[in-house]
């Protein structure tokens, strides 16, 4: 939480540690350093100032330090006093990060330095002390003074993380052949001292085990927030008599972790890191300005200031000023607190009813009686097997208007915390009321009811799927920390991919200006997949394997072209041919396909049509034309951009229709010719704007990919769009 | 319209739910209905109306036994209440959707008057297709409450108006007022199920204008209407000529059909709600694949049926011309220091971090953004209980098989629902819901068809509900250690809560949102130039009279407890409850520190006790049921829901070892 922190790590920096080890393709002090890097970006994320850092390298070249008169202190350096920690520190430590010549120095005097660091920064004050101390272990350690460090550090309650580059661990499983004595030594050394440490404030541990838990996400804590503060009442709270009255407040309980948000930011060219608000490298914050504009009556625009309007809505075409004084009038002034409807059993809840995210109703901390009575409704509730029915009105959200909504009150009981959970119910204007036909039987247009048909599982179908979901249950495909079965991505073990990735990016970025985005952590994208140890196992595979042969799903096979294929004749219900009869008696039918002319005031039907009953020798070109005659009647005619959509319309139906007819080509020169008589104004002066809508609902040039390889390339349909 | 207030500048993440499908991308996604209502004689004689009661009580059980209040409605005529929907429509329209068109139409009327010339004879424009103004809304309202009104405009002609001039009309309509829209939906509300049986001529016009139609994508939606006393109305005759209903799974079935009761009434409850449910037209808010296992993909399509309605945000309105005009609000995008306007192609993103910004290009955006392609993938399956009501996230979305790009999605998906639902299990599924959607995780749980009075009141398909990730759940607040109420108050509150049970459970349709409507009812007021009214109605409140009449000597016994308790276990409050609070009830002045207490025993039953007593002593908790052990936990407040016998046994075993 926000309480204050001191961190000093003390690095490594010998010229051993600029080995390679144990296979590794990186240096032993790169290894160590990820752990490092990961630690420090992941505070400077953080952002707090509070939050502090400090750097102390040992067996280093040179010497640095506020003990360095004594000869024990040779070799090593500050690279960072204590203090936030920002982008620059990042840069200066990344120079500084890096093998030095000599193997002199001694890490006890490091830590000597850092606990240094620590007293005088934080003084007498409250804060979080830290020691991490990154090495590879492989010099010559001067463990005198042993004993006095380990009180010192027990006296200020400094706790000490020993973090070793091919150090043994048995509770991990690694162990270094070849061990130098040295090494071996040292390791003891720091077993003992990590030991040594009261309330468990040593820990030990080696550096492939660190690095590993790397990617598990670290939370961000939260303190909770009141968000409401009043009472419960269950009876006319105006009658005290026989009401019943509880002092209660609200915190949050679900709440959605937002990945931070980026800003928008004006640049010429390149990426790369950039000053804050300077405008440094030619970038600069970008604002968003409103501009008001009212169009006047011949269709122009005008803008306004904000000073020449009033504030109103609208209700249906009617605008509706509301006076400044009248401005609460449509507010809705309810009291506010919760109040008890009634109480539902838990068996006619649905779980798809909730609305919102979840709260916790909870009695004031200080106030007994309240918490007495609070917890007598919540066990009474919870042993009747009842849920509440609430009505609630938030206390000082001036946003919501003291409106009243209903929810749904939850009783939770775990050995520590007892609380309601509430969450908003709907009200009936925020139901969508779409039918659905039933699932498990097929009505026919004659009202007879089928257990059979193509829509409806077949027994052997339904048989397998129970198998299936037998086979990939997760009730106990997890693995608890005693590796016994357990469910499988609790809701404590799945992190929010975006949240932690893009996190994850901003500090590899911080730290890597460089180098391309890394790919995403395993952890991160570890439950879009089905546990692999579930889909191995056999009974999924049989459970699988007949699934797949009962169900039969194909994929729809792509749309046929041409005369004759492109569709089924609809038919409606009554299932009559229509063009057989249109066909047969309709004498203006026959003249408009044979004329391949559409008539302007039915253009869509007409074409379709024509297109529908038409053959091999049906002229596509007069009679596409035709149909664009009608849409540039229609754009030539629109006053302002009164008759767009309906072109669009138009111009959609003849886009698709010839892509289905196999006619590309032909949509395209039209197109251009199209493009030709607008441009050249002939629609009734500057129609660009009508241009720009055809781009935005992308109506332009057929591409090969629309068009099954006719077509034009991705270049030449964007060149198209310029004028 | 007023499209604009939505035009904020917004991260791509945080819409998710606003965007509909871009199934038809060119399409405007805005939806127009027309009702084209007959006026014949028929349709005009006055019926009874059937008395229907609300059949489920409302509120409470022991509390609605008391009075229900009865209405004597007056007979009235199939047209009037079909004009009274569409009124009602059209006031739920202008709340919920209002960026659409509606309009109304009647046919079969005396007097002509059709913008397209009066070659459309005995039609009659009542409401231009259009989102509705002040002056349409005024004069519909008074031709349902104004009698004269009615007798002068509703005039049957005395021969009828050509069905094919009624839908050609429509065509025109549409095409000219709701171009390029991308629902389009004809109402035909009528009695006549042959209105052409003597004209094949006239009969052939009118199917080949309702193939029209169809080819403009423009939906007919009968509502046939059987008269009382009178010969079913009979589809096949004509209207099944020039109905079509494309063979997707998820379209509605079967048109609306209202026959009167067996004593000959009216149904006219059941027209108004069944109107009122096909007005809202069913849009999908995504497509996507459902992945059950690997291999095994099927179609689905998803819909939000929960969405908060919030009142439309307020515009900017400028009245120094003649007529009002609303402003329109546009984004420029400008540099802070340079005050220039900067095109989309300029901008990168960039982070703040460590005092300093980290810059991505766009291209990196997308790529740090994207964790694949659109899919919901089943990872496995988990016991019902899990999906705990504490880990709400947001509202569910619904999803429905589609057989658009698979063939069998549909059985595939039914055998999925029937396991689910037979099983008591959930599906836990990875869910990118769009392009660029961030990925989530889904429990999907199966609802089951329920339908009262030919209202769907749940659809019949799988609920997703989102769970929450571990970094979504906030600490509780830190109370100090837990103090639970003693046995006999718990006892106390039992009774009031039996008092007051609702056994059938929450129903939305009951509740409607009194602040919304109290917004609307004052602009209709104002915008019809009628008196703003003074009181809001609130259905809301809770019935404070049925609450006393059933619990009051329930809630002072309960009272009388809690001041015994508080007393007996040395409770103080600490500070001054806030005036309102508990003057009575919840808190009494005074001093000294919060007492602890620590909860005692249930002496209920001991037997059971003893008995997992003993089984624990012997280390046997093995041979007792799940139910026995759930039992007992239940007794000693432990939560039990989802646990296995397993589990079970820890928590026992945890409990003695506590309590010893």
């Amino acid at each position: 939480m926000a309480d204050k922190a001191a961190t000093v790590y003390v690095v490594d920096l010998g010229a051993s540690m600029g080995q390679f080890h144990s296979g590794r393709t990186e240096s032993d002090l790169d290894f160590a350093l990820r752990y490092v890097w990961d630690k420090i970006t992941d505070t400077v994320m953080n952002g707090r100032k509070t939050d502090t850092v400090g750097v102390v390298g040992f067996r280093t070249d040179g010497t640095d330090n506020s003990l360095m008169q004594d000869p024990s202190y040779q070799n090593i350096k500050v690279l960072k006093p204590l203090g936030q920690c920002l982008l620059p520190d990042i840069r200066n430590l990344q120079k500084e990060f890096v093998p030095s010549g000599t193997d002199e120095g001694d890490g006890m005097s490091a830590i000597v330095v850092a606990i240094d660091l620590i007293s005088s920064y934080c003084r007498h004050l409250k804060y979080i002390k830290k020691i991490i101390y990154v090495s590879n272990g492989t010099h010559n350690m001067d463990p005198a003074g042993f004993e006095d460090i380990i009180a010192q550090l027990n006296e200020l309650k400094i706790s000490l993380t020993v973090v070793g580059v091919d150090f043994d661990d048995e509770e991990y499983g690694f162990k270094e052949e070849d061990k130098s004595e040295t090494k071996a030594a040292n390791e003891q050394l720091f077993k003992t001292f990590c030991s040594s440490l009261t309330d468990g404030r040593g820990v030990y541990a080696t550096c492939a085990e660190v690095i590993e838990t790397l990617q598990i996400p670290r939370m961000k804590q939260v303190r909770p927030v009141k968000t409401f503060n009043g009472v419960l009442t269950l009876g006319d709270p105006e009658d005290l008599e026989n009401s019943l009255i509880i002092d209660v407040e609200q915190f949050p309980k679900i709440m959605q972790a937002k990945p931070v948000s980026a800003s928008s930011f004006a640049v010429a060219t390149g990426d790369g890191v950039v000053k804050d608000e300077e405008g440094d490298a030619g970038m600069e914050q970008v604002r968003a300005d409103r501009v008001y504009t009212v169009e006047e009556e011949n269709g122009k625009k005008k803008e306004v200031e904000v000073e020449e309007l009033d504030r109103g809505y609208m209700y249906g075409r009617a605008i509706v000023p509301i006076n400044a004084s009248d401005r609460e009038i449509t507010d809705f002034n309810a009291s506010p607190g919760l109040e008890i409807v009634g109480f539902i059993p838990k068996a006619k809840y649905e779980r798809y009813l909730c609305m919102s995210n979840c709260t916790q109703i909870v009695a004031k901390k200080d106030n007994p009686k309240a918490r007495l009575a609070l917890s007598s409704l919540i066990h009474a509730m919870y042993e009747l097997d009842h849920y509440g029915l609430g009505r609630f009105v938030a206390s000082t959200n001036t946003k919501s208007k003291k409106s009243p909504v209903m929810c749904i009150l939850v009783p939770s009981i775990s050995p520590d915390h007892e609380c309601l959970i509430k969450t908003e119910l709907p009200f009936a204007e925020d139901v969508r009321h779409f039918r659905f036909p039933p699932l498990d039987h097929v009505k026919t247009t004659s009202g007879k009811v089928l257990t059979q048909h193509r829509l409806l599982p077949t027994p052997e179908l339904q048989s397998a799927m129970d198998d299936l979901v037998d086979s990939m249950d997760l009730m106990t495909a997890g693995t608890d920390d005693d590796g016994n079965p357990c469910e499988y991505a609790k809701v404590e073990d799945v992190f929010s991919p975006l949240y932690h990735r893009i996190n994850q990016v901003i500090k590899y970025r911080a730290v890597h200006p460089d180098e391309p985005v890394p790919p995403p952590h395993d952890i991160l994208v570890k439950y879009s997949q089905p546990p692999k140890e579930l889909l191995e196992k056999e009974d999924f595979e049989k459970a699988h394997e007949a699934v797949l042969q009962a169900a039969e799903v194909k994929k729809v096979p792509p749309k046929q072209k041409g005369f004759g294929k492109v569709r089924e004749q609809p038919k409606p219900l009554s299932g009559l041919d229509i063009d057989a009869l249109l066909n047969a008696e309709d004498p203006d039918v026959q003249k408009q396909t044979k004329a391949n002319t559409v008539s302007p005031t039915n253009a869509i039907p007409d074409f379709k049509r024509a297109l529908e009953n038409g053959d091999e020798n049906t002229d596509i070109t007069t009679l596409s034309r035709s149909f664009l005659g009608v849409i540039e009647e229609v754009v030539k005619e629109s006053i302002g951009d009164s008759g767009y959509e309906r072109a669009v319309e138009m111009m959609a139906v003849l886009r698709s229709e010839l892509i289905d007819y196999d006619a590309v080509e032909i949509f395209n020169e039209l197109l251009n010719g199209f493009k030709k008589r607008l441009t050249g104004g002939e629609f009734g002066g500057d129609r660009s704007d009508f241009w720009e809508v055809l781009r935005k609902k992308r109506l332009g040039l057929i591409k090969e990919s629309e068009g099954e390889g006719v077509g034009v390339g991705e270049e030449e349909a964007k060149a198209f769009w310029e004028v | 319209m007023s499209d604009w207030s939505k035009n904020e500048d917004r991260d791509i993440s945080d819409d998710e739910d606003t965007v509909e499908a871009d199934s038809d991308q060119y399409k405007s996604t805005r939806d127009a209905v027309l009702f084209a209502i007959n006026i014949s004689p028929s349709m005009l004689t006055a019926h009874d109306v059937s008395e229907e009661e609300e059949h489920d009580g409302g509120e409470g059980g022991e509390q609605s036994s008391g009075k229900k209040k009865k209405k004597a409605s007056k007979p009235v005529s199939a047209a009037k209440v079909a004009l009274q929907c569409a009124f009602q429509v059209l006031q739920q329209r202008i709340i919920s959707n209002p960026n659409d068109m509606m309009g109304i139409m009647l046919f079969g009327t005396e007097e002509t008057k059709f913008p397209e010339g009066s070659s459309y004879k005995h039609m009659y424009m009542l409401l231009d297709l259009d989102v509705p103004d002040a002056p349409g809304i005024k004069q519909l309202k008074r031709l349902v409450e104004d009698e004269e009104e009615w007798d002068r405009i509703c005039k049957p002609s005395k021969e009828k108006a050509s069905m094919a001039n009624v839908l050609f009309g429509a065509n025109q309509i549409f095409t000219l007022k709701a171009p390029n829209f991308q629902t389009r939906r004809l109402f035909i509300v009528t009695d006549d199920d042959d209105p052409h049986a003597n004209d094949p001529d006239l009969k052939r016009s009118a199917i080949t204008r309702a193939r029209d139609l169809y080819d403009l994508g423009i939906k007919i939606d009968p509502f046939y209407i059987s008269n009382p006393g009178q010969k079913e109305f009979d589809p096949s005759l004509f209207f099944e000529d020039i109905v079509y209903r494309s063979a997707d799974a998820d379209e509605d079935e079967a048109p609306l059909h209202l026959k009167p009761t067996n004593d000959g009434k009216l149904r006219l409850k059941e027209m108004i709600r069944n109107i009122n449910s096909k007005t809202t037209a069913k849009r999908a808010l995504f497509s996507n694949t459902l992945e059950i296992a690997p291999g095994l993909k099927i179609g689905v399509k998803g819909y939000l049926l929960f969405k908060k309605q919030e009142p439309q945000r307020a515009c900017w309105i400028y009245s120094r011309s003649e007529e009002l005009h609303v402003a329109k609000l546009e984004t420029v995008r400008t540099g802070a220091t340079t005050v220039r306007e900067v095109a989309k192609t300029e901008i990168v993103k960039a982070y703040k971090y460590g005092g300093e910004q980290i810059v991505f290009t766009p291209d990196e955006i997308a790529n740090i953004r994207k964790f694949g392609d659109p899919i919901i993938r089943i990872i496995g399956f988990k016991d019902a209980d899990t999906v705990k009501v504490d880990q709400n996230v947001r509202s569910a979305t619904f999803i429905y098989p589609s057989e658009t790009e698979f063939v069998g999605s549909t059985r595939t998906f039914t055998a999925l629902w029937t396991s689910l639902r037979n099983k008591k299990k959930v599906g836990i599924a990875w869910q990118i819901s769009r392009r660029n959607a961030s990925p989530i995780l889904v429990a999907m749980v199966p609802s089951v068809e329920e339908i009262k009075d030919g209202v769907q009141l749940a659809p019949p398909g799988i609920f997703l509900v989102q769970l929450p990730f571990a970094d979504d759940v906030r600490n509780d607040p830190d109370m100090g250690g837990s103090l639970v109420a003693p046995n006999p108050l718990i006892d106390a509150m039992r009774k009031i809560v039996r008092q007051l049970h609702i056994p059938t459970g929450y129903n939305p349709d009951k509740y409607s949102n009194p602040a919304l409507q109290w917004h609307y009812k004052i602009l209709q007021a104002i915008a019809l130039e009628e008196d703003v009214p003074e009181t809001p109605e609130d259905g809301t409140v809770p019935k404070y009279r049925l609450i006393r009449k059933y619990s009051a000597p329930q809630i002072a016994d309960w009272a009388q407890v809690l001041d015994e308790c508080s007393r007996d276990l040395g409770v103080f409050a600490i500070r001054e409850a806030p005036a309102s609070a508990g003057r009575k009830r919840a808190t009494e002045g005074g001093g000294g520190p919060a007492a602890k207490v620590a909860k005692t025993d249930s002496s209920d039953p001991v037997a059971l006790e003893t008995d997992v007593r003993k089984h624990w002593e012997k280390g046997m908790l093995m041979k007792l049921t799940v139910k026995v052990m759930k039992e007992f936990l239940k007794l000693k407040r432990v939560e039990a829901g989802g646990m296995k016998k397993a589990e079970c046994i820890e928590a026992v075993e945890e409990w003695f070892e506590k309590k010893g």
